[in-house]
């Protein structure tokens, strides 16, 4: 009776096991470093050649080429994710690539030298989408939908822009908003202080 | 968290005390010098002079105090308060808007701290009774870019301190010296002021984790030590100079 119990255990847990296993994703990720990449220190200049890019149009090698080599890669399945350093090691760029073809990018803006947010409006007019992080700061996104073209802001800084595909403001919600936790709704606007 | 807050309400408040009571020390030694040589008549003379004095100080404030506060807990002010055309109060007792009125003039002594404030929309500071966020009791809270909520009846340490911090927060929003503020390297330079965490130790929630995350707190709290608490910048000297060349210097 014993043995009975034992085998019946051993089967029940190699089917857990068997069905861990199953439920693992097939995709591999795997991370590449880059210790050549130029890192930038001047805050005050244009570093960074991403608003040079198209995407849905731009290629893995032209991103390369214009951009220059990542600090480091990830790829996880058709999505391939290319960080950039920025003058502040806290912040770094991305460019993701579905396919070897920019998906989007995301550029950490330092100075002026894109323009305020009054430029932007007065470049694209009223934003189709506006934006709020669902985590911890009280910045909001503003989001150009025809332009493909996002920009993260105080209302007047530009602090971050979002190169992306133009799209449908159901499209938008549905993928790029999901991936950059942005919601229509200011859920947590702020922090608890003590 | 109220007991960490207490410890992170700062060596800065008792070096004050410290320095204060030095300062008695310093007198009371300067008084011994100068009684030193004349006659003992004189001497107990000057001491029951003093006494009397003394006495009479002790009741009048005694009396004072209990007026004042009396005003504090029976009489908010409904009232928009301005200071400086900068910041307007509402819903805080006299005593709390004077409060607040010191904390912020310490910050607004520092041009680049000032250039914040002066080139925004006036901040609108709101006091609530029972304030909680996310389903807890806070002392502080900034909700917007021009908006900061505290919670009524602090002490006047705490609200000083509360007060600062948010400011911090606003600061976040207002220029860009967050966006160059590196809590990596601020981390590396001056290990034994950060917790596990990452937070500035002084963060009450350091230990724990919690409000807007570890560098938009970091950031608060530095601007809030550099303010307060007089050993900051032999304490964590990286973090002082980079707020005081990156904030409170006209030039950030």
């Amino acid at each position: 009776m014993k043995k009975v119990f034992l085998i019946a255990g051993f089967i029940i847990l190699v089917f857990i096991i068997f069905l861990i296993f199953l439920q693992k994703p097939n995709q591999q990720i795997s991370t590449t470093q880059n210790k050549t990449t130029i890192v930038p220190r001047d805050f005050t200049k244009d570093y960074s050649s991403l608003n040079k890019l198209f995407p849905g149009k731009s290629t893995k090698d032209d991103v390369l080429r214009i951009n220059g080599v990542p600090l480091s890669t990830t790829t996880n399945g058709n999505e391939t994710t290319l960080y950039y350093p920025t003058p502040n090691r806290d912040f770094q760029n991305i460019v993701v690539l579905k396919n070897n073809v920019e998906f989007y990018s995301i550029e950490n803006i330092f100075d002026s030298y894109r323009g305020t947010y009054e430029n932007f409006q007065t470049a694209y007019g009223t934003p189709d989408l506006t934006l709020y992080n669902t985590s911890e700061d009280p910045f909001i996104w503003q989001i150009f939908l025809n332009q493909g073209l996002g920009v993260k802001t105080n209302n007047k800084d530009i602090i971050k822009i979002l190169y992306f595909i133009p799209q449908t403001e159901e499209e938008f919600l549905l993928t790029l908003a999901k991936k950059l936790n942005l919601s229509k709704e200011n859920i947590t606007p702020e922090a608890p202080l003590p | 968290m109220e007991k960490n807050q207490n410890q992170g309400q700062h060596k800065g408040l008792v070096d004050y005390a410290n320095s204060l009571l030095n300062l008695r020390q310093g007198a009371s030694l300067a008084l011994r010098g100068a009684a030193t040589g004349i006659g003992s008549t004189a001497i107990w003379a000057t001491g029951i002079a003093l006494g009397a004095l003394f006495l009479t100080f002790s009741i009048a404030t005694f009396f004072g105090g209990q007026g004042a506060a009396s005003e504090v807990t029976t009489t908010p002010l409904e009232n928009t308060q301005d200071i400086s055309n900068l910041f307007n109060i509402t819903g805080a007792t006299q005593t709390e808007i004077q409060t607040v009125s010191d904390a912020l003039s310490l910050g607004l002594s520092f041009p680049g701290y000032k250039k914040n404030f002066t080139a925004s929309d006036p901040v609108s500071i709101v006091f609530e009774q029972n304030l909680t966020w996310d389903g807890g009791s806070v002392n502080g809270l900034v909700l917007a870019g021009n908006k900061i909520t505290v919670r009524s009846g602090l002490s006047q340490d705490k609200l000083k301190y509360t007060i600062l911090h948010e400011t911090g927060h606003l600061i976040i929003f207002r220029g860009r010296a967050y966006q160059q503020y590196s809590l990596s390297d601020l981390r590396q330079a001056d290990p034994d002021c950060y917790s596990p965490l990452g937070y500035l130790k002084t963060y009450p929630f350091a230990n724990t984790g919690g409000g807007g995350g570890v560098p938009v707190e970091s950031f608060a709290e530095s601007v809030s030590q550099f303010l307060l608490n007089r050993n900051f910048s032999t304490e964590c000297p990286s973090t002082y100079s980079w707020m005081l060349n990156n904030v409170f210097r006209e030039t950030q």
